[in-house]
């Protein structure tokens, strides 16, 4: 059976909700992997590391995420550019801030992370709202748990947004419904052969550089 | 579709803010009241403490303002 490992500390407001949120996820997993969770306290990095070198296929994060990281407390990285190699040959869903624009690219790009799915810019959400914002965290994992490729599911979980941002308007819920579709406009699912090389400034040189060779040359040359 | 103004939209939200002052927002690790918001939405940053956080907010309100734009656009209003 496939193993799952699903990280979700407390040491916050912010974690308390995303921790809450994880539950139902962990209570889904256990129908198709064995489930390892760590959860509701503050985390370290040795006991994550050791989890994920422990056969797990599936790594999903709940809580605070940076650019580079997933964080385990206030101070704990628990994963980052320096350990994502652990990420290799496994697939990642994360419910956290920013960590898709760098730590995820890095460990698709990298160390052969098969998928990442992630935001990557802040997760925004409001005590309004609360089951429609765990809704949509959740609703990725529950699409690919259905068989579904992560390309579809990225586009069924914008579209998604859209019908519960216009559910909260229909509420007067307009600034809840304006955060989530911020979110939903930051989501991605890096995976292997999909991903854009993000261009170097160096190349982009390069690519002008020849562009203009070759229109002087062709104007040489008369053609 | 009607073109509504960024004005509008800040209207919209300061007064869903201020019908519910105390419901709180979260950007990422940083968090705000409905109150605070609608006092960053209104300018009235004077009453408002701490120069880093009302910058922090600003960005975000702007943010939101952009997304229920595209929401509007999808003719959702």
């Amino acid at each position: 059976m496939n193993v799952a490992l699903v990280v979700a500390p407390v040491f916050d407001d912010v974690t308390g909700y995303s921790c809450d949120w994880s539950n139902e996820i962990v209570d889904l997993l256990k129908t198709s992997y064995n489930v390892f969770a760590i959860a509701g306290r503050e985390i370290g990095r040795t006991e994550v590391e050791e989890a994920l070198k422990n056969g797990v296929n599936l790594y999903v994060h709940y809580g605070h995420g940076s650019e580079d990281c997933h964080w385990g407390s206030r101070k704990v990285k628990i994963v980052d550019l320096k350990n994502d190699v652990l990420l290799g040959g496994k697939e990642v869903y994360c419910m956290n801030c920013l960590s898709a624009s760098k730590l995820g690219r890095d460990a698709v790009e990298k160390r052969g992370c098969i998928a990442y799915y992630g935001y990557t810019d802040v997760f925004v959400f409001s005590t309004d709202a609360l089951k429609e914002f765990k809704q949509f965290a959740n609703a990725g994992l529950k699409h690919r748990l259905l068989g579904y490729s992560w390309k579809s599911t990225v586009e069924f979980v914008k579209e998604f947004a859209d019908v519960i941002a216009e559910k909260l308007c229909s509420e007067g819920k307009y600034i809840a419904a304006s955060a989530l579709k911020h979110d939903a406009s930051v989501l991605v699912c890096w995976e292997q052969g999909s991903m854009q090389k993000k261009k170097s400034w160096l190349d982009i040189i390069k690519e002008y550089l020849k562009r203009i060779f070759k229109r002087n040359k062709s104007v040489c040359c008369g053609v | 579709m009607m073109h509504v103004s960024d004005n509008e939209i800040k209207q919209l939200l300061i007064e869903e803010a201020k019908r519910k002052p105390n419901e709180k927002i979260f950007f990422g690790g940083v968090s705000f009241t409905y109150g605070d918001l609608a006092l960053v939405l209104e300018g009235k940053v004077d009453s408002f403490s701490g120069k880093q956080k009302i910058n922090c907010l600003n960005t975000y309100a702007k943010k939101l303002i952009k997304s229920f734009r595209e929401i509007h656009a999808r003719g959702i209003s």
